[in-house]
């Protein structure tokens, strides 16, 4: 429960200090300079043309391993940094 | 990828319209909840009476979680458009923000077609009598999505759509149209409730769209799109303190007026090819560039230059001004022979008769500068501010610096831009490596070494100066000509690929390069040369309002892809800004 309890608290000063915002457009935009926005649309667009009753949780299931799979390591490993540190800032108070 | 022929047949048996396909599920009937009553009738409908409802067609919007386009549909392996995006706050999903991309044109969301049902639980809802309480749930829960999305670090807005069940804030979660539940996708949670209770129907908390569980898809519903559409336009019109679309609605009588007498485009209007009348594929591939460059387009669509009362003998404008009525309202599939423009052309420069290939650079410039010349809203001042549609898509600054190194003393000349011509080689360093256009770009921008020796007007010594060109004021269409053709000694055609990207960041060649703005263009057109220098072959490939790239071989038209447009060796290439801020 205490768990349960941090991650609340955790949640509530990522999004109030304006960092998960911060975050997700820095994750945002790292993804699209380095082609993967692109590069996952065009798998999105492929598969579902190969469809031949398209569905959406298909699509989901086919689509979404292969698309984390692609995230750049370095991308993962800044985003972790930066949460990292974001949480060491928050610890203690 | 295959290339398929793109038909211009109009779209038979619905195909746009999503329908599931039936298979066993435990329950589809909606238990009355305290708060809301509907009442569905139980089971699948039965199929001798709506045989239509048997097979699934493939639905020509994307079905996926960010967005809705009604693209036309073009043959039938063209299932979806590339996946932009139709919602336009900085805070939202992806970088290609459709709607205020110009290349989408007037808009590119045209929303679903109106025979559109989404499933057949959301058509059974609705044509039930509990159609109104539906209705009313959903646009208020379509309300809650769309104000709360952009409300990033405001916790509250996150404490509305958490899932109920585990709390989870910072995920999916969908919104029961029937109860007040909330429940995540990712641990399943609102599928659970869907199960469980009976409520099939979902709303995504984020985008607002319909969620079927019974069919495990998002449905669109055309009554429910244009409730979702109407309130995501009243927030966008808030954002840009616009007047808000209310004041710009139509009375019942007005709005059949128009209807009654406006013609229906065909699908896929504005695609199609010319007849190769002799040699004439470079004219072919300038009117494509022209034909789907969406400044132009709009400026022509909309009248500026009407054909039928323009005075003028021997008017481009007019030829043009023809080409798109005939392309944007004839269904005619088969080439358009441009005879008429051929002898306008003709008779207004005499070195363009013949049968000969000639260069598409220049015919583009001499097409420019006559529709500058016919056209009613030029300014006979400088080019720099002249009012012609012309100038006022292509035409930007060319900022030259002169510096002298003894005093340091610099002269600044300021000329008309209206393309970009690029050697595509480094002669001082390694001759034989062809440079990206981002690197003849950097090449062209950078400061050179004039070899003959200037006398310094402020220190009256003669030296050699630096030259330094910068863009100081770019167009809103770029166009530019990759220098393949060297006409040395000997004339050359260098056919290497250059490398070209989708999106082009010009701030690093502009004269206030450490300005914090950003200029990003977007590809819409490439001009490709086949063959040999005299000898040759122009095709082109454009993009079109939804985003599909074509390619243009005379008359047939073909649908491509962006890699194949990538792979391919440009001559000529189009970029417009993206956004007009």
């Amino acid at each position: 429960m205490a768990d349960a309890q941090i991650r609340a608290k955790v949640n509530q000063k990522l999004i109030e200090s304006g960092e998960y915002e911060r975050l997700s457009q820095y994750l945002r935009q790292k993804l699209v300079e380095n082609g993967w926005y692109d590069q996952v649309t065009e798998l999105a667009s492929d598969t579902l043309r190969a469809q031949e009753s398209p569905n959406f949780e298909n699509l989901v299931d086919l689509v979404e391993p292969e698309a984390l799979a692609l995230v750049p390591e370095y991308v993962k490993v800044e985003l972790l940094g930066m949460i990292k540190r974001f949480l060491e800032g928050i610890v203690d108070k | 990828m295959s290339t398929v022929i793109v038909s211009r047949a109009p779209p038979t048996n619905d195909p746009n319209t999503k329908r599931a396909s039936p298979s066993p599920r435990s329950s589809t009937s909606l238990s009355s909840s305290n708060k809301r009553k509907f009442s569905v009738s139980n089971g699948l409908p039965d199929p001798s009476r709506s045989p239509s409802v048997a097979r699934k067609t493939a639905p020509v919007e994307s079905s996926s979680a960010h967005g809705s386009q009604g693209s036309p549909s073009a043959a039938s392996s063209n299932g979806t458009t590339n996946g932009e995006n139709n919602s336009v706050s900085t805070a939202s999903d992806g970088k290609y923000n459709s709607d205020s991309s110009i290349m989408s044109g007037i808009n590119m969301d045209r929303g679903v077609p109106q025979h559109a049902v989404g499933c057949v639980h959301v058509k059974q809802l609705l044509s039930s009598p509990s159609q109104e309480l539906a209705l009313k749930s959903y646009r208020q829960a379509v309300r809650v999505a769309l104000e709360l999305r952009d409300r990033t670090s405001d916790m509250s807005a996150f404490q509305v759509r958490r899932c109920r069940i585990c709390g989870e804030l910072l995920t999916t979660t969908f919104m029961c149209l029937q109860c007040p539940s909330v429940g995540c996708r990712r641990s399943k949670h609102a599928e659970a409730h869907s199960r469980d209770i009976g409520h099939i129907f979902g709303i995504d908390s984020r985008s607002g769209h319909l969620y079927c569980f019974a069919c495990k898809d998002y449905v669109y519903n055309y009554t429910l799109e244009k409730i979702r559409k109407e309130r995501e336009e009243l927030l966008e019109a808030k954002k840009l303190k616009k007047r808000s679309r209310k004041a710009l609605q139509i009375s019942a009588d007005d709005e059949m007026l128009v209807e009654q007498n406006s013609k229906v485009p065909p699908c896929q209007a504005g695609l199609r090819g010319f007849q190769n009348m002799g040699s004439t594929c470079f004219m072919s591939v300038i009117l494509q560039s022209l034909i789907h460059n969406p400044i132009i387009r709009n400026d022509f669509l909309s009248g500026s230059h009407d054909s039928n009362r323009c005075q003028r003998e021997n008017c481009l404008g007019c030829r043009i001004d023809e080409i798109f009525a005939e392309f944007f309202t004839s269904p005619t599939t088969t080439g358009f022979g441009p005879a008429l423009l051929l002898t306008t052309a003709w008779k207004t420069q005499r070195s363009l008769a013949g049968y000969s290939e000639q260069d598409a650079h220049e015919f583009l410039q001499f097409i420019l500068d006559q529709l500058h010349a016919t056209s009613d809203a030029k300014s006979s001042s400088d080019a720099d501010y002249c009012g012609c549609i012309v100038h006022r898509t292509f035409c930007g600054q060319l900022q030259s610096d002169i510096v002298c190194p003894n005093c340091k003393s610099a002269t600044v000349t300021i000329d008309p831009l209206m393309d970009l011509s690029l050697e595509l080689r480094d002669r001082k360093s390694d001759s034989s490596r062809i440079l990206s256009l981002q690197q003849c770009l950097e090449k062209f921008t950078s400061p050179e070494k004039l070899e003959t020796k200037y006398m310094c007007s402020f220190c009256s010594t003669r030296q050699e100066v630096t030259k330094q060109l910068t863009v100081k004021r770019l167009p809103l269409v770029l166009s530019i000509q990759l220098k393949r053709f060297e006409h040395a000694l000997k004339s050359n055609k260098i056919d290497d690929h250059v490398s070209f990207p989708m999106q082009l960041d010009m701030t690093p060649y502009t004269t206030n390069s450490r300005s914090k703005k950003s200029y990003i263009y977007e590809l819409f057109g490439v001009v490709c040369h086949h063959g040999k220098i005299n000898t040759g072959h122009y095709t082109c490939s454009m993009k079109n309002r939804e985003g599909l790239w074509f390619n243009f071989d005379d008359a047939m038209v073909t649908l491509s892809s962006e890699k194949q447009v990538l792979k391919s060796n440009a001559y000529l290439l189009f970029y417009i800004i993206k956004e007009l801020s």
